[in-house]
């Protein structure tokens, strides 16, 4: 092969680089121009994508790939690329017509004499076909482009604000504060963005996927006089008296494993649950009636506080706890749920009075409700459309006309009415503030 | 088959005929340039320029550089095409009277048609066979032109009352026009120096033979030119076009027509001739780009916009080359 063929082959190759760099730098665009526009359709309008990011990282990876190789493999003109060269290399015509010319006997005299004329050493392939501003620009408005749609992919979507809307009003049912409300509702927002985006997301809350217990209740309870502050005492007297007598708190605690295992929540359940419910029960009643006299007898806080935690850690014990045989949620498998159109047009915002709020337990007032969402069965009180709260029962409460609620209660029953996980989480929030002593 | 040596006597025929030429010729070395490139290309020159710029000298230093046969005809509304063509007169031989074909002054090698536009259409056509074909026919008989032959046309752009304006068809017969510019300050002096010391403007001996320009015909015409070159000859022939796509949108406003095929043909033949002229073995866009303008500036036609604006054909065919890439 002549030097000439080989420089000619050379500069095919070059040629044909460069042009699958254009094609995966034109389908990149391509592609980062339709998942903007996935993007802010998903989370403008509709709801975001799942791993959005990891569809178009592997999207952009996968076709730049493929125009690369197409760009590539495909002949290129060599006449056509070598006046390309020509122009480039300020070579008036000289490789295209040598390419011509070569193959012809004739014209052995003109090629030799062309031959002699080329510039010694030869330019380099890359100097007749450098990366230029077309390719740099194809690839910078790839990079912002999805950038951009990585922006907008973030950005909380309308359905996502409908979500938040319906965090608040089951807030304002369950007379939840503005301010937890508001809080709940951004740590749903950022764990969302988390989930969906795939990003770390700086300002999202602490990992909460494990249901809380009343282990875990008994366990801040522990821990709130420490973290207490002034100010918050001054904001809230109510909430901050149980701390103060912690011997109460226990109390109320120990009444509601009681009243767990007692079984007003009955009604709430199945036939099948309650017949479950009933044989742990029986089975564990007697050692936890002999546990719980050893711990009213016992002389100081903390022992107390241990021989609870025993209790709950008690497997026999714990079985005879409806709350604790309920499934753990796992956050990255959570629903959006889309009942926050009912919640959000059907109920005005109800008022409680939250003055009576005790640690560990939720005080309802006893109010009149919307006839739009107490329609259904026999059940007064409604958590939201279609999951009612069960009444007090006459032993538990706390005066005529207050309802005593736990989160085990709710729990199990949001869960037997198959309420969204993300609801149960705000609710969970919100005891577990009021457990570390908010308001 | 062309040779090296060949390749070499061309080169250095066409060196030594330039040199003569412009041993007479003061300034004008484009025009001097096309007209040999004419003469390597079976072409003709209308040259344009106002009376007293060189063009008939330079067209006799020429002629007497190649050692070829030169005449001169002066166009005149009376003159008719027998006049130029030649006639057949009776003779008697022997005792013997018939007829015998007196040629005219075009049957020579250099032709200098002298203000050409001032002859009625009817004596211009008669240039056309001529011109073209290379051949005059005179009743029955066609009579062959010798090689070389070259017609070299001259019109004065100032003075059109009573002329005849050349058509289009006659026009595009001519391979170049090219434009007899107005001296420089130092070039008129040079001119003023020659004309008045000593024995005045001396015509340049012979120096090729008849031989050497036919050698440099065939030469000129086997120089190398890539198919992207003619291809980019083609958009740029189209480019005047004023419905193609490759036109520019200054041509779509102010073009009626554009060049004919012919033009094209020119523009590659020249482009080699060019190129030998310049020792080059290919033709490259340089070469195209030193003729473009005088192949391609009597072959455009502008509409009544651009008539009456004004237009500039040479600044059209500027816009035309920097729109029209060598690589598409």
């Amino acid at each position: 092969m002549s030097e000439s063929r080989m420089l000619f082959d050379q500069l095919d190759r070059r040629a044909r680089l460069m042009r699958g760099v254009r094609y995966a730098g034109v389908l990149s665009a391509c592609i980062a121009g339709l998942s903007l526009m996935a993007a802010a359709t998903s989370a403008i309008v509709v709801r975001p994508i799942s791993h959005f990011w990891l569809i178009v990282a592997a999207g952009l990876l996968l076709i730049s790939a493929s125009g690369f190789v197409l760009g590539y493999r495909l002949p290129l003109r060599l006449s056509r690329t070598l006046i390309r060269a020509d122009v480039a290399l300020g070579l008036e015509a000289t490789l295209s017509t040598l390419n011509d010319i070569q193959h012809k006997p004739e014209m052995r005299l003109f090629s030799n004499r062309i031959e002699a004329k080329l510039p010694s050493p030869f330019p380099l392939p890359r100097e007749a076909f450098p990366v230029g501003w077309k390719e740099a620009s194809l690839l910078g408005t790839a990079i912002v482009l999805v950038s951009i749609s990585f922006v907008v992919a973030a950005i909380p979507s309308r359905a996502m604000h409908r979500e938040i809307q319906t965090s608040a009003a089951i807030g304002s049912v369950v007379g939840l504060p503005e301010s937890l409300v508001v809080e709940a509702s951004s740590e749903m927002s950022g764990q969302r963005m988390q989930t969906d985006t795939g990003l770390p997301d700086a300002t999202s809350a602490p990992d909460t996927t494990e249901t809380l217990t009343l282990g875990d209740i008994l366990t801040t309870i522990r821990s709130a006089p420490a973290t207490v502050t002034s100010s918050e005492a001054e904001i809230d007297e109510a909430s901050l008296r149980p701390r103060q007598t912690p011997e109460l708190t226990l109390e109320e605690v120990l009444r509601q494993i009681e009243e767990h295992l007692v079984g007003d929540v009955s009604e709430s359940l199945s036939a099948t649950e309650t017949e479950i419910l009933e044989a742990y029960r029986d089975s564990a009643k007697g050692e936890l009636a002999e546990r719980l006299e050893r711990i009213l007898d016992s002389s100081s806080h903390d022992e107390i506080l241990d021989q609870v935690s025993q209790i709950l850690a008690d497997p026999a014990l714990a079985d005879a706890i409806p709350g604790s045989e309920l499934p753990t949620v796992e956050r990255d498998t959570i629903q959006v749920a889309q009942v926050g159109s009912d919640v959000e047009n059907d109920s005005a915002p109800l008022m409680f009075d939250t003055s009576s709020e005790q640690v560990g337990e939720l005080v309802i007032v006893e109010t009149t409700l919307p006839s739009s969402t107490g329609d259904e069965g026999d059940y007064t009180y409604y958590l939201t459309k279609g999951v009612p709260i069960e009444p007090p029962s006459e032993a538990t409460a706390l005066s005529d006309q207050e309802i005593a609620l736990s989160y085990q209660q709710l729990e199990t029953i949001a869960l037997s009415r198959s309420l969204d996980p993300d609801v149960l989480d705000t609710i969970k929030a919100y005891f577990d503030r009021i457990a570390r002593g908010g308001s | 088959m062309i040779t090296e040596a060949h390749l070499e006597r061309a080169s250095s025929a066409l060196a030594s005929l330039q040199a003569a030429v412009g041993k007479t010729i003061v300034g004008l070395p484009d025009v001097t340039r096309t007209t040999i490139i004419a003469l390597l290309c079976r072409g003709n020159v209308l040259l344009e320029g106002v009376p007293g710029l060189g063009k008939t000298l330079l067209v006799k230093a020429l002629a007497q550089a190649v050692g070829l046969q030169f005449s001169r005809i002066q166009f005149t509304p009376d003159l008719m095409p027998a006049d130029i063509v030649g006639t057949d007169i009776i003779t008697e031989t022997n005792g013997h009277r018939g007829f015998e074909f007196s040629a005219g002054p075009l049957f020579a090698n250099v032709i200098l048609a002298d203000e050409i536009n001032r002859a009625t259409p009817k004596t211009q056509s008669a240039l056309l066979e001529a011109m073209e074909e290379r051949t005059v026919t005179v009743g029955t008989t066609t009579h062959v032109m010798q090689e070389p032959y070259i017609v070299l046309a001259t019109q004065n752009p100032i003075e059109m009352e009573g002329t005849y304006p050349l058509p289009e068809a006659q026009l595009d017969r001519f391979m170049f026009k090219a434009l007899v510019r107005f001296p420089t300050e130092s070039e008129l002096t040079e001119i003023a120096l020659r004309n008045t010391e000593g024995e005045g403007i001396q015509l340049p001996t012979p120096s090729i033979s008849r031989d050497d320009i036919l050698l440099s015909r065939e030469v000129a015409r086997q120089i190398p030119i890539a198919d992207e070159m003619r291809s980019y000859i083609s958009r740029l022939i189209l480019a005047t076009h004023p419905h193609s796509k490759h036109a520019p949108s200054i041509v779509r406003e102010y073009v009626e027509y554009g060049a004919s095929p012919r033009a094209a043909i020119a523009l590659i033949l020249a482009a080699k001739a060019n190129a030998l002229l310049e020792g080059e073995a290919h033709v490259r866009p340089t070469d195209i780009q030193r003729i473009f303008h005088s192949t391609l500036i009597h072959r455009l036609i502008l509409n009544f916009r651009g008539e009456a604006e004004g237009v500039s054909i040479s600044s059209l065919l500027d816009e035309i080359w920097k729109k029209t890439p060598l690589s598409s």
